[in-house]
């Protein structure tokens, strides 16, 4: 049969394989230990070193064409985006008050002298390149906000007053309420003259002790926005997290004592999980890895894994050890027995999490790396190492004398057998396909991307989340910005020609539900003609001749066109960031570029926050379905090869979609929408799900090679892996549980995705299996047939 | 709407199959991409449009603003229809002629015409064929030397003009078309920027150059155009004022009380009073009960610029930027208040019970006789 040859050449090597390192691991185990230790040493010297990082290129789909149209124009578009907003706040009055200015100038300073921040660029009412014009009968007139004369009298506040009301700042350095103040930090991505990177993390803290920690008090309140911020907060977020790690391993430590009541075989295998991790972060520091947001979720999740794994390992030891071998003898035999289930399994999370790297965004490919990479050191770890470990220690007598009272007892899991016979398993899988009902209803709902307000990243009640919230309610402007991005040849993007067609753009776009309002360079254009002719209305146009275009652009901010005048950004509001916004918006710029471009002229997306979110949206829709084709193909294959059976694979895969489809339903129930942080989390799931399908079916298979009855069988295999399978669920379950504590958002929504799936997908092993099993053997055959 | 409904009957494949074949042949035609050529976008929210001029036509209101914008409404400027306009530029001036036929003018030398109360618009003229028509104009009286109605005017300035409108051809349609005012059914006259002035006698039919009827030597632009008592006036750049008795034959300068520019005449008749206001630069507004011979300054306590004005039975309303208003009875009885949006004001018109403001944002709605709206 083809089916045994393919079995012959893949699993072949895996069955001798075991035979060799049975016999030299357990006949060389001081060599090991060693060796081992050794390596453990070297990679926990690497791994002390890594640091954390948060790219934002790493974030959004590099090859998606908007994201390419971006990184071709990105220095064009340097003077745009990324810059913070220091939101100087009174608490007590407006900002006419000589303490609030005095404390506003300080700010300004402040923020000056921080490094990274483009200095020319910054504005406040108190740097001079803001300014108050006037049209008055001999031209225009204008001077700083803050008069030259300025002393904190009464006087000169309203002075300062009516500067900022003829200025036309009130919306945007002054809020509409007169209570706050905005110092604009534009920054430098890279140093101008070290080259250096910009040190987000530096930054943020910098902004944190420079400004927010001195000048808040019960009068002031001190609140900053910007991509800079978000990136500054997320990396201290997750670091706070390393708080749940300390935690998952107490709990995991005292349930694994409750469970073996064995000292050894409770640390022993915290202990190589510990060492898993260890060798992962090292490993990653060695590949020139940094831990991002996402992967810094990766040592939970080997940690939980490599558990789960010892689990399984010490139990079979301990059963050894009642049945009368010797510490050695047990752990031989127990390497034996879970050497094959446990590499299959282990293979399949690894396969599962390199099948995320179907999905083209850096921080995704970063996070299959990073838990393949924890995955294959697990086999290592807690596969050889950890029997090597417990070969000396055994489990000790009192797990032995307590695991053989829970062995003749067992009554328990004679509930659970039920459903190994055919009326329990009619029952099981009935209300599975009713539930499969309700899950394929409720995930109908289920919305790609993000869909609260503010910075998706953090928690909508998060410290940035509510300044970001204030910002937009008391200035001007939108947090969720798309900007178009339109090329010419070069001198032409002031052209009569560009400018007009710029111009009919925006009233297009205006048009578009979801668009709050839009501004470019022909805005500047007619903003200034205007204001050269005497401010009248009646000329805010884009002229048609072009000396006065030309006088009008004579000083065109920073961000409305690049230096070879060749690129200008249209630059759109919107409402909010939900999917059908950005792809309506999306869909209209294509349109319109559809029917307007040319050689002389193009629009093409898309950059700004919604910009790389709506590639996002559309790399994540697109990549959803993808990915999991390729994560129940790659997981179904491996069972089929190991048990060379499709009815095997269907009893062990049906569950884990029954619960894939369930977390799409619990997803669509909690307002959790597809995007970079959950797309993983099936992936994942599935991965580690299939452990408890393969462990089991295993252990049946067993029992029913000797001949017993399914039932039989079953109950069997409840006795001695069913407890260590709902063990397994619930340590992983913990691993992940915590990070609903996590002040970032996404790996709350991890945390509450993957413990539920790690529960359901062990129900459904404790429960489905055996049913589907039951029913898919009607003919009661012996074995020996298949 | 009508072929609609019938391809809806048809079921829905071939609905899509032939609105496919609508679009696609659509799609790969490239857009005219001149503005005089686009036709204006129909917007969700017209009347939330930059909005320059707003006038009457028995009940229903006529307002006209960017990229082409008309919009009408019948119910007080509660709810906007937006008009079919085959041209997307800036328009600066409506008014109407009669109570059917309308006139709206802007950039680019637009010139639109409407004979169904504002709802179609056709195209009249663009800024080309007025510079046609300033050429042969100038061509005609440079070769004649001389216009009977304007001896004062030399062959040697009719050569200049000449000159002036030929490079102005060379240029292109760049000049604004800045105001539009009919004083009968048959008389109107549309204002330019650089002194352009247009006459028609015959209800619109054809226009004339008239520029170098006003004497205008620098080429101000003339920004608002007014009518009492059978004397016509223009206000303008740098403060200039003209009037002219017979209907536009001939046009004198008057002394003006300020050198800044106007923006706005307005007339009002209160009283048997005939009373003529001018605004503009800075808060200026003055008013003449002597049809421009003196002027009094009616002092504002602000540097808004005034460019808004309108009369309800015998309330006074101006307007202008920063979302100035003042309401009185009298010049010195006006109560002062800011838009809390601080959105400039271009235009205004009273319809009871409302003041209905154009500008910036679009349409802004006060109550008449309540100070105290959206104002500080």
């Amino acid at each position: 049969m083809a089916q045994n040859n393919v079995e012959q050449t893949l699993l072949g090597p895996i069955k001798r394989s075991e035979q060799l390192i049975e016999r030299v691991l357990f006949h060389r185990r001081i060599t090991f230990l060693l060796l081992f230790l050794v390596i453990t040493l070297a990679l926990g010297y690497q791994a002390i070193q890594i640091r954390p990082d948060a790219s934002f290129v790493k974030m959004i789909p590099t090859n998606h064409p908007y994201v390419q149209n971006y990184l071709r124009h990105r220095d064009d578009l340097s003077g745009l985006g990324n810059s913070v907003k220091i939101v100087v706040q009174s608490r007590t009055g407006d900002i006419f008050s000589a303490p609030f200015q005095q404390v506003l100038q300080q700010v300004t300073d402040e923020a000056f002298f921080i490094k990274g921040v483009d200095r020319s660029a910054l504005k406040s009412i108190w740097t001079p390149n803001v300014r108050w014009t006037e049209v008055t009968e001999e031209g225009f007139v204008g001077g700083p906000i803050i008069p030259p004369d300025y002393d904190g009298s009464p006087q000169s506040l309203e002075k300062v007053r009516q500067n900022i009301l003829r200025s036309g700042q009130v919306g945007l350095l002054v809020a509409n309420d007169f209570k706050s103040a905005i110092v604009q930090v534009p920054l430098f991505d890279r140093d101008p003259e070290t080259g250096e990177k910009l040190n987000y993390q530096a930054f943020s803290q910098k902004l944190e002790a420079l400004i927010r920690d001195k000048y808040q008090n019960d009068d002031i309140q001190i609140r900053v926005v910007g991509f800079a911020k978000i990136v500054g907060d997320l990396i201290e977020g997750a670091q706070s997290v390393a708080v749940f790690f300390a935690i998952a391993i107490v709990i995991t430590l005292a349930l694994l004592f409750i469970y073996s009541g064995s000292f050894a075989g409770s640390l022993i295998p915290i202990i190589c999980s510990l060492v898993a991790v260890v060798w992962q972060l090292g490993l990653l520091r060695w590949f020139g890895y940094g831990l991002d947001p996402y992967s810094m979720l990766v040592p939970f999740l080997i940690f939980a894994i490599g558990v789960s794994h010892a689990v399984q390992v010490v139990n079979t030891i301990r059963l050894e050890q009642v049945a009368g071998a010797d510490a050695w003898l047990a752990s031989r035999r127990a390497f034996r027995a879970i050497y094959i289930p446990g590499l299959t399994a282990l293979l399949s999370d690894g396969l599962g999490f390199v099948t995320l790297s179907v999905i083209e965004i850096q921080v995704i490919q970063d996070l299959a790396v990073a838990a393949s990479v924890g995955v294959a050191v697990i086999i290592i770890t807690n596969l050889l190492l950890l029997p090597l470990l417990m070969s000396y220690t055994g489990v000790g007598q009192r797990a032995i004398r307590q695991a053989a009272r829970r062995t003749n007892a067992g009554q328990h899991w004679r509930h659970l057998s039920v459903f190994a016979t055919p009326k329990g398993a009619a029952v099981a899988t009935a209300t599975a396909l009713v539930v499969l009902v309700v899950g394929l209803w409720g995930s109908q709902n289920l919305q790609i991307g993000d869909l609260d307000k503010g910075a998706p990243e953090l928690r909508a009640d998060a410290r940035y989340n509510l300044d970001n919230l204030f910002v937009t309610e008391n200035y001007a402007t939108s947090s969720d910005i798309f900007v178009v991005m339109v090329a010419t040849p070069a001198e032409q993007c002031s052209s009569f020609a560009t400018l007009s067609r710029v111009d009919y753009f925006q009233r297009y776009m205006a048009q578009v539900e979801g668009v709050q309002s839009s501004v470019s360079l022909a805005d500047v254009s007619k903003r200034v003609t205007a204001g050269l002719n005497e401010g009248s209305l009646k000329w805010r146009s884009v002229s048609r001749n072009q000396f006065v275009i030309n006088a009008s652009l004579s000083y065109v901010p920073a961000g409305f066109m690049n230096g070879d005048c060749s690129l200008l950004p249209v630059i759109i509001f919107l409402d909010d960031h939900k999917a059908q916004t950005l792809s309506r918006v999306s869909e209209s710029v294509e349109r319109f570029a559809q029917q307007h471009n040319s050689s002389d002229i193009s629009f093409e997306m898309a950059a700004g926050n919604s910009g790389f979110e709506a590639a996002t949206n559309e790399v994540i829709s697109r990549a959803q379905y993808e990915m999991l084709a390729w994560v129940y193909g790659v997981v179904s294959l491996l069972c089929l090869l190991t048990f060379r059976s499709v009815r095997t694979v269907v009893c062990i895969i049906a569950p884990l979609m029954l619960t894939s489809i369930l977390c799409q339903a619990l997803m669509a129930a909690m307002g959790i929408g597809v995007k970079v942080a959950t797309l993983p989390v099936i992936a994942l799931g599935v991965g580690i799900g299939v452990d408890y399908g393969i462990y089991i079916y295993s252990r049946l298979n067993t029992f029913l090679l000797e001949g017993r009855s399914l039932p039989d069988a079953y109950l069997e295999t409840l006795k001695t892996t069913g407890s260590s399978v709902a063990f397994t669920g619930l340590t992983l379950a913990i691993g992940v549980v915590l990070w609903v504590f996590s002040p970032i958002k996404f790996q709350a929504d991890m945390g509450i995705l993957l413990t539920f799936m790690f529960l359901w997908n062990m129900l459904g092993a404790l429960i489905l299996l055996p049913a589907l099993t039951c029913l898919l053997r009607r003919e009661r055959r012996p074995e020996g047939d298949s | 709407m009508l072929s609609k409904n019938c391809l809806r009957m048809q079921g829905y494949p071939l609905y899509w199959l032939l609105l496919l074949l609508l679009v696609l042949p659509l799609s790969s035609i490239t857009v005219a991409s001149d503005r005089l050529e686009q036709p204006a976008q129909i917007a969700i929210h017209p009347e939330r449009s930059l909005l320059l001029d707003i006038t009457r036509v028995g009940s229903r209101l006529v307002a006209v603003g960017e990229q082409g914008t008309i919009i009408w409404s019948d119910d007080q400027g509660e709810q906007w229809q937006q008009a079919d306009v085959p041209v997307s530029v800036l328009l600066t001036a409506v008014a109407f002629a009669d109570s059917n036929n309308g006139w709206a003018v802007g950039h680019d030398g637009a010139i639109l015409r409407s004979s169904d109360r504002g709802e179609t618009w056709q195209r009249v003229a663009d800024g080309n064929v007025v510079n046609q028509w300033q050429v042969a104009r100038y061509e005609h009286l440079n070769a004649a030397g001389t216009d009977p109605r304007t001896p004062e005017v030399s062959a040697d300035d009719f050569a200049v003009m000449l000159d002036d409108a030929l490079f102005a051809q060379e240029e292109g349609a760049t000049y604004p078309l800045l105001d539009v005012f009919f004083s009968d059914a048959q008389h109107g006259f549309i204002l330019g920027a650089y002194g352009l002035l247009l006459r028609t006698s015959d209800g619109g039919d054809s226009w004339q150059v008239d520029s170098h009827v006003v004497p205008n030597i620098d080429r101000f632009h003339l920004n608002s155009m007014a009518q009492i008592a059978d004397r016509l006036f223009i206000a303008g750049e740098a403060g200039v004022l003209f009037r002219s008795l017979d209907q536009g034959q001939h046009w004198e300068a008057l002394a003006s009380p300020y050198e800044g520019s106007f923006f706005k005449l307005q007339a009002s008749e209160q009283a048997g009073l005939e009373r003529l206001y001018v605004m503009g630069l800075r808060g200026h507004l003055f008013y003449s009960d002597d049809f421009g011979e003196q002027w009094q300054q009616v002092l504002l306590e602000t540097t808004a610029s005034l460019t808004a004005a309108t009369v309800a039975d015998t309330t006074l309303l101006f307007a202008g930027s920063g979302g100035f208003v003042a309401t009185g009875d009298a010049p010195d009885a006006l109560a002062s208040q800011r838009l809390s949006s601080r959105a400039s004001i271009s235009q205004a018109a009273a319809v009871e019970p409302f003041w209905v403001l154009v500008g910036e944002t679009g349409v802004v709605r006060l109550m008449q006789g309540d100070d105290s709206h959206g104002a500080e």
